[in-house]
């Protein structure tokens, strides 16, 4: 999932800022709850839960993190 | 043993032992590089403290900090007795493989449940915890679990040591807080729940700690199914085919993955006295909660 991320194009890297959580971990856990997720592997976006149990393929990343960028502006 | 919570580094803690002033055991966990960090921890064995912190305080990689600076720190706190040692996360491994087993929770002071299920015909008792209530019949029911060889492990009234008698308290005191054993192949884990966290010594990375997590935190003792499909995922990380805990006083058994999930609820239990039953029987492992009446 990390790596979905990472391959990202450089200019849609500089705008987001991108953090992984470790499910083995207590935080990563309470994370996890505190999205309501249920399954893995999990991606939110400014907080809410957009993929669950899916890598979504680059341009629909791309589209929803833009979705989000610009919505805001 | 010593446990550090580091900051600004890529592993979350740094565990080491201390034998006056001579280094051990160091160890890195929680990410970063295990190749470099388990060398460290080798050079460092046996070494005095302050040769250490000379060499490693103010190397930076990260954050204005690194592995080396993180772990000169923490060893000035135990130094100066401001990180104290942590009492060991205990685990009890039964070496005999066994093929039919009782387990047993909550007891609350009652010895003739305990009695009535050493009577079953089972190859070995185990206890996840709650064995006296602190009453008057709590001396009687730990003597009665000694006797017996059931091997039991530490649940928060074990841990506050309720019996009078001191052998009795001291044997509560020196319960394991987790126990492994063997049905047929199938690897075994037990634990009470996750109160464990509340130990200083109980880290995310050490064995046993994941599946306490995915019950505990995760799971909400099974109560969130809702959670299922990522407690499944995380099946595949496990390094045990059967999980057991208590203190929900439910009983319940959910298969996940690979891996059996047993929620063992109280010995008393209505008008009889139950307990989980694991057979490995025809190549497969039969869980059930049969009840003794009484």
């Amino acid at each position: 999932m990390a790596e979905s991320v990472k391959a990202l194009p450089k200019e849609i890297q500089a705008i987001i800022e991108a953090r992984e959580w470790d499910m083995r971990t207590r935080e990563g856990i309470k994370r996890f709850n505190d999205l309501k997720a249920r399954s893995l592997p999990t991606i939110a976006l400014d907080n809410e839960l957009v993929y669950e149990a899916i890598i979504p393929p680059q341009e629909e990343l791309i589209e929803q993190i833009k979705l989000r960028y610009y919505g805001q502006e | 043993m010593f446990v550090y919570r580091a900051k600004g580094i890529c592993p979350s803690e740094i565990h080491f032992e201390l034998t006056g002033n001579i280094l051990s055991n160091v160890r890195f966990l929680g990410g970063g590089c295990k190749g470099n960090a388990q060398l460290i921890g080798r050079l460092l064995e046996g070494r005095d403290v302050g040769s250490v912190t000379a060499l490693a305080r103010g190397i930076p990689c990260r954050n204005d900090t690194s592995c080396p600076d993180q772990l000169a720190r923490a060893l000035d706190l135990a130094v100066a007795g401001v990180l104290r040692p942590a009492e060991e996360i205990r685990v009890f491994t039964d070496e005999v493989p066994r093929s039919k087993v009782a387990v047993i929770a909550e007891l609350e002071d009652n010895p003739a449940a305990l009695a009535a299920v050493l009577r079953e015909p089972v190859d070995a008792v185990y206890c996840l915890g709650g064995l006296g209530a602190g009453g008057g019949e709590t001396d009687e029911i730990v003597a009665l679990a000694r006797r017996g060889a059931v091997v039991c492990s530490q649940g928060p009234g074990e841990q506050q040591g309720q019996a009078r008698d001191p052998e009795n308290r001291a044997y509560l005191a020196g319960l394991p807080h987790m126990i492994r054993f063997a049905v047929g192949p199938r690897q075994a884990m037990a634990f009470y729940s996750g109160f464990l966290q509340e130990m200083g010594s109980f880290s995310d990375y050490t064995p046993g700690s994941l599946e306490l997590l995915m019950v505990a935190n995760l799971s909400d003792y099974l109560r969130n199914e809702a959670v299922f499909p990522a407690l499944e995922t995380m099946t595949g990380q496990f390094t045990s085919d059967i999980v057991l805990f208590a203190y929900t006083r439910r009983w319940c058994h959910v298969r996940l993955g690979k891996v059996d999930f047993i929620n063992v609820g109280p010995l008393a239990d209505g008008s009889g006295f139950r307990y989980a039953l694991l057979e490995w029987l025809e190549g497969e492992l039969k869980v059930s909660f049969p009840t003794i009446n009484c």
